[in-house]
C-alpha cells in the first residue's frame, strides 16, 4: 500500500537526495501509512540509522510498537522540528511555543503522554523525549510518593525487601 | 488497540510503572537528585529499581530545592550519602547547597574517587581542611566551588599543590568593602580621641575588655536611655578592633603559608601565633604601607596564580583583590577561558587590563552590567530555590521565555500552561515554604518591624542582657522604644561585620535564642564562624531554666557554626560527657575550656578532651571535685597547660571526721590514728599531682581546696612560672613568713582569708562571682514583689 508513495519518493530521489527531502513512509501497528520527509524522519535516531544503512527506504518502515494516533502526533513534532531550521529569534520563539502547546495538550491526557513518551523512546527522538520526560518530571516534582502514585495510577508494589532497604537508608544518617 | 471502547480519557489506562528503564532514567535525570530520593524513587518497585541505576547518580545536584532550606542538616547529609552509595563510586559531580558537613566530605572522599567536580554553595558547616583533604583524594578533580564562604589563601595554596591540574575554581561571594568600613572606623576613632584620651588604652587592652564588655553592656542597659550614644560608639569601636584583628591575622598567615606543607600544621601555627599578635597589636594598621595593603588584598590572587596554572575558568567574584592581583592571575594562569571579575570593585579597569582580558573568551569585567552569556559562569545564589524545586532546565527555559516575550507572544496559552504547571508541581509548596521560612526565620525582612512570633522570641525579657529587639532600640537615637516608628533604617541590612560585632557583645546564648531569628541577614551573620570562636554559655538565666538537652543542643549548634575554629568554650552547669565528645571531634583548635559547676561529667571525658586538643591552654572545672588522677592525666598529656582553675566552696573534711572520732571515743572504742604524713599526703594529693605534671602553669586557681602549706610549697616549686595564684578560702593553709616571702615573687596572689574582690587581677575573676544563681533568684523575687506592689497600688487607688 505504501508502494505508490515509495515509488514517488524513489523518483524524486535523484534530484532531491542532497536536500534531504526524500519522502519516507512510516507504518503504524494498525497498518496505517504516514508519508514524511526524510528530514522529518531523521529526527528519529532509529529511523536515521536504518536510512543510512540504505535498507528499506522504498518499502517504508513498519513501526509495530506505535499506534496511529501516537504516530500522527510524533510526526507532527518531527515535522515541526525536522523541516525547519530556526534561524531568527522569532523562529526560535515560535518553535518554543509549538513545543509548549504540544506538551500542554499531552499533559492533560496522561495516557497519551505515556504513549508519546514510549514512542519517542522507541524511535530515539531526543528532542521529543526530552520534552515528554520533562513534562513527567514536572508532574512528579514536589510530590510525595503517595501523590505520585495517584497522579499516575501506579499501584503500590514495593516488596518487603524494598521497604527494608529504604528504611535502612533512612536510618543510616 | 483499534477496538478501544469508548475511551475513558481521564482514567490512565497505561501502566506507568512499566516505563522502560532508560525512559525513566531520562525522567529522573530531569527531576534532580532530591526529588528522586524523596519522591519518585519510592513510588513502585520498577521506579525504585530505576532510581538505583548508578548512571543516574553520576551527577548529583542537591541545590535549589525547598527541601534544602526546610530539612535538617542530618537529613540532607543522609540523603547525600544515599546518593553517593547509589553512584557506586562513579559519581562525577556533586553540587550541594547549605548542608554539607566535614563528615559528609570525608564520606565522599572515601567513596567517590572518580569525582571531577564538587560545588558547595553557601555551605558553612564544614571545615576547610576537609575539602582540601577531599581534593587530595580525588585525583580527577577539575572543578571546585566553595561559594558564599570565605576560604583562606592557605586553602587555595594547598588545593593548588594537591591538584595542579584544576580547571575550574569558583568562589563566589557578595562584595564587601573592607576598606570603607576601616576608614569609617578610623574616622570615628579620631573623632573619639579628641574627646576622650582613655579610649586609646581601652583598645590596647582588648583581651581584658572582651571579658568585661558583656557585663558592662548589661549594666548599661538598665539605664539605656542615658547611655545610648556611648554604646553606639562602643560597638563600632569594637568592630574596628575586630577588623584590625582579622587583617593582621591574614598577613601573618600569608607569610607562613610560604613554607608550610601541611595545612593542619599550618592551622595550628596560626592559632599559636595569634597570642603574640594580640600582644603587640595596636597601631600597626594605621601606618600600613601601600605594598602591605596590596599584599593583603591580593593574597588569594597570588595563591591562585602561583599554584593553579591550568585553570580554565576562574570565578572569585566579590573578592577584594586589586589590579596587581588580576595581573598576577593572568600571568599565572595562561589558559584561562572564562574569567569573572564582576564585583571586584577594587580593580580599576584600565586599557592594559582591558587588552589582556580581550584575549580571554569570556571575561566579565567589574561594573559591566549585562551578564556575559556563558553558561559556565552562571552563579547559583545562596538562597536560590528556596520557594520550590527549580532545576537548571527551568532556569534556561525562563530565559527562553523572556526571549519570547520580547518577540511578542500571545499570552493566553502561556498563562494557562503556567498555572497548570504550578498547580501540578507544587500544590502545597506555598504553605510549606512559608512555614519552613518562619521556622528557620529566613526572609523576615519585612517583618522586622513586627517581630515574628517564634516561640523562642516569646520568652520573658531576661534580666542580664537584652534580646535583639531591645538592642535595636538602644542603638537608635530615638527615645521611643517602638522600632516600627522609625522605618528609615533597615536594620536587617547592616553589614555582616557590623552585625557580628553586635553579636559578639550579645553572647552565645542570646544569639542562639534570640538575635539570629530576627531576620535573614541576622541569621546569616550569626553563622559567621568568627563569631563562634569564643563560646561563652555562662551567667545567663537560660542556663538555669532550660533543660540539659536543650542547652547541649544549643552548644552543639554553636560548635557547628564555629566551623572547627572554636577557641574557647565556657559553660555552666549543663555539660554532659556526650557534649564533650562532640567538642573533641569537631574542635581540635580549642584553647580554653571552662566548665563551671558541670557536675554531670566524669573526669575521664575531660581528660580525654585535653588529650585530643593539642592547643589547650586553659582548663577550668569548678565546683566539681576532680581526683588527683585527673590532674596527673591532664598534666601528662598537656604539659604546656597555662591556666588551671578548680575553685570550689570550702568544705572542712576533718570536721566531720573529728566528730566521728569523738563519738567513737566517747563510746569507748579504739580509733586508728592517721599518721601525720598520711594525712598531709591525702590532703595534698591534688597539689602534688599539679606540681609534678604541670610545670608551665601561669595561673592556678584552687580556691576552697583542702590543701596545706606543704602542698602550696610543692606547687611553688613545681610551677616556677606561676603569675597568678588563687588560694582564697583554703582555710587549711597557715601562711607563715616563709610562705609570704615566696608569694611575694608571684604577681597576683589571693590569700586564704582574702575576699574575691580584694585581688584586682581580672584573670582571677571566677565565673559566677558576678552573677550567681542566687542573684538571679533575688532578681526574680524582686520583680515579683514589684509586680505585687504595683497590683496593690492599683487596687488601693481604685
Amino acid at each position: 500500500m505504501a508502494s505508490g508513495s515509495g515509488a514517488a519518493a524513489a523518483a524524486a530521489d535523484a534530484e532531491e537526495k542532497e536536500s534531504g527531502s526524500r519522502m519516507i513512509t512510516l507504518t503504524s501497528n494498525e497498518g496505517k501509512a504516514f508519508v514524511v520527509t526524510e528530514a522529518s524522519a531523521r529526527q528519529s535516531a532509529t529511523i536515521r540509522s536504518m536510512v543510512d544503512d540504505g535498507g528499506c527506504v522504498d518499502k517504508g518502515f513498519p513501526l509495530p510498537n506505535v499506534d496511529s494516533k501516537t504516530l500522527a502526533r510524533v510526526i507532527q513534532y518531527s515535522d515541526e522540528h525536522g523541516n525547519k531550521e530556526p534561524h531568527t529569534v522569532d523562529e526560535r520563539a515560535a518553535l518554543a511555543k509549538f513545543d509548549r502547546d504540544f506538551i500542554a495538550e499531552l499533559d492533560a491526557d496522561k495516557a497519551f503522554l505515556y504513549d508519546v513518551t514510549m514512542a519517542a523512546n522507541y524511535l530515539h527522538i531526543q528532542g521529543l523525549l526530552a520534552l515528554t520526560t520533562q513534562c513527567v518530571a514536572d508532574t512528579i516534582k514536589g510530590k510525595t510518593p503517595e501523590e505520585i502514585r495517584t497522579a499516575f495510577g501506579i499501584e503500590y508494589d514495593l516488596t518487603a525487601q524494598d521497604e527494608k532497604e529504604i528504611k535502612e537508608e533512612d536510618t543510616h544518617a | 488497540m483499534e477496538v478501544k471502547p469508548s475511551p475513558l480519557p481521564m482514567l490512565p489506562v497505561r501502566d506507568w510503572s512499566d516505563l522502560p528503564t532508560d525512559a525513566l532514567s531520562t525522567i529522573f535525570m530531569k527531576l534532580g537528585s532530591i526529588e528522586v530520593l524523596m519522591g519518585a524513587g519510592l513510588v513502585c518497585h520498577s521506579w525504585l529499581a530505576a532510581a538505583k541505576s548508578p548512571e543516574l547518580w553520576r551527577s548529583v545536584d542537591m541545590t535549589r530545592h525547598k527541601v534544602v532550606f526546610s530539612k535538617g542538616i542530618d537529613t540532607m547529609c543522609a540523603m547525600a550519602k544515599v546518593a553517593i552509595d547509589r553512584s557506586q563510586g562513579k559519581m562525577e559531580s556533586f553540587l550541594a547547597q547549605k548542608f554539607v558537613t566535614s563528615e559528609l566530605l570525608d564520606y565522599i572522599a572515601c567513596r567517590a574517587s572518580s569525582l571531577k567536580s564538587i560545588r558547595l554553595i553557601a555551605c558553612r558547616n564544614f571545615w576547610e581542611p576537609s575539602l582540601a583533604e577531599l581534593a587530595t583524594q580525588c585525583p580527577l578533580l577539575e572543578e571546585i566551588e566553595c561559594s558564599g564562604n570565605k576560604v583562606s589563601s592557605e586553602f587555595l595554596v594547598y588545593v593548588g599543590r594537591a591538584r595542579p591540574q584544576l580547571k575550574r575554581l569558583k568562589i563566589h561571594m557578595r562584595w564587601f568593602d573592607e576598606d570603607a568600613m576601616e576608614s569609617e572606623m578610623e574616622h570615628e576613632m579620631e573623632h573619639e580621641m579628641m574627646h576622650d584620651d582613655d579610649d586609646d588604652e581601652e583598645e590596647e587592652e582588648e583581651e581584658e575588655e572582651e571579658e568585661e564588655d558583656e557585663f558592662l553592656y548589661e549594666d548599661e542597659n538598665v539605664d539605656d536611655d542615658e547611655d545610648e550614644g556611648e554604646e553606639d560608639e562602643e560597638i563600632e569601636e569594637d568592630e574596628d578592633e575586630n577588623n584590625d584583628d582579622d587583617d593582621d591575622d591574614e598577613e601573618e598567615e600569608e607569610e607562613e603559608m610560604e613554607e608550610d606543607e601541611d595545612l593542619d600544621e599550618d592551622k595550628n601555627d596560626v592559632v599559636e601565633e595569634e597570642e603574640d599578635e594580640d600582644m603587640d597589636e595596636g597601631e600597626d594598621d594605621e601606618n600600613e604601607t601601600n605594598e602591605e595593603w596590596e599584599v593583603r588584598k591580593n593574597k588569594d590572587a597570588f595563591a591562585i596564580a602561583e599554584n593553579m596554572p591550568e585553570l580554565r575558568l576562574l570565578q572569585i567574584s566579590g573578592n577584594n583583590l586589586t589590579n596587581k592581583g588580576v595581573h598576577a592571575i593572568l600571568d599565572g594562569c595562561p589558559h584561562l577561558e572564562c574569567f569573572d571579575l564582576s564585583e571586584w570593585y577594587n580593580v580599576r579597569v584600565d586599557d592594559q587590563l582591558r587588552a589582556r582580558c580581550a584575549k580571554i573568551k569570556h571575561a566579565w569585567l567589574p561594573r559591566q552590567s549585562p551578564r556575559v552569556h556563558c553558561p559556565d559562569l552562571r552563579v547559583i545564589e545562596e538562597d536560590e530555590g528556596e520557594d520550590y524545586g527549580i532545576t537548571m532546565q527551568d532556569l534556561w527555559e525562563a530565559e527562553v521565555e523572556t526571549l519570547e516575550a520580547e518577540a511578542k507572544m500571545e499570552e493566553g496559552s502561556y498563562g494557562d500552561y503556567y498555572e497548570d504547571y504550578s498547580a501540578l508541581s507544587s500544590p502545597e509548596s506555598c504553605v510549606d515554604s512559608k512555614d519552613c521560612l518562619a521556622s528557620i526565620g529566613v526572609p523576615l525582612l519585612q517583618t522586622l518591624a513586627t517581630p515574628p512570633c517564634c516561640p523562642e522570641q516569646k520568652r520573658p525579657p531576661p534580666r542580664s542582657s537584652p534580646p535583639a529587639k531591645a538592642l535595636v532600640c538602644t542603638m537608635e537615637a530615638v527615645p521611643s522604644p517602638l522600632p516600627d516608628t522609625d522605618s528609615d533604617r533597615d536594620w536587617s541590612e547592616l553589614p555582616v561585620d557590623a552585625l557580628s560585632a553586635i553579636f559578639t557583645k550579645l553572647g552565645t546564648v542570646e544569639i542562639l535564642m534570640g538575635a539570629s531569628f530576627v531576620c535573614h541577614s541576622c541569621l546569616a551573620a550569626s553563622k559567621s564562624p568568627e563569631l563562634w570562636r569564643f563560646v561563652d554559655m555562662t551567667c545567663h538565666k537560660v542556663i538555669f531554666s532550660k533543660r540539659i538537652g536543650i542547652l547541649c543542643a544549643m552548644a552543639k549548634a554553636a560548635i557547628d557554626r564555629s566551623d572547627g575554629q572554636i577557641e574557647s568554650f565556657w559553660a555552666q552547669k549543663f555539660v554532659t560527657g556526650e557534649l564533650l565528645d562532640y567538642i573533641v571531634r569537631r574542635a581540635s583548635t580549642l584553647k580554653s575550656i571552662r566548665l563551671v559547676a558541670c557536675t554531670f561529667i566524669q573526669w575521664q571525658s575531660l581528660a580525654m578532651l585535653a588529650a585530643k586538643c593539642p592547643l589547650l591552654e586553659e582548663i577550668e572545672c569548678s565546683y566539681h571535685k576532680m581526683p588527683a588522677d585527673f590532674f596527673k592525666c591532664v598534666g601528662r598529656v598537656r604539659p604546656h597547660l597555662k591556666r588551671l582553675r578548680v575553685h570550689m566552696h570550702y568544705f572542712d573534711q576533718d570536721e566531720l571526721e573529728n566528730e566521728l572520732i569523738k563519738h567513737v571515743l566517747e563510746e569507748g572504742g579504739e580509733v586508728f590514728e592517721e599518721p601525720f604524713e598520711q594525712r598531709e599526703a591525702r590532703r595534698n594529693a591534688d597539689a602534688f599531682a599539679i606540681a609534678e605534671n604541670m610545670h608551665e602553669l601561669r595561673l592556678l586557681q584552687i580556691a576552697g581546696h583542702n590543701l596545706t602549706e606543704i602542698g602550696v610549697r610543692a606547687i611553688l616549686d613545681g610551677c616556677p612560672h606561676l603569675e597568678c595564684l588563687d588560694l582564697s578560702s583554703c582555710h587549711d593553709i597557715y601562711v607563715n613568713g616563709q610562705l609570704q616571702a615566696r608569694f611575694a615573687m608571684i604577681r597576683h596572689v589571693r590569700l586564704p582569708w582574702q575576699r574575691s574582690h580584694d585581688g584586682d587581677c581580672p584573670d582571677l575573676c571566677a565565673i559566677g562571682e558576678r552573677v550567681t544563681m542566687a542573684d538571679l533568684f533575688r532578681g526574680l523575687a524582686r520583680s515579683l514583689l514589684e509586680k505585687m506592689e504595683m497590683r496593690d497600688g492599683t487596687y488601693g487607688d481604685d
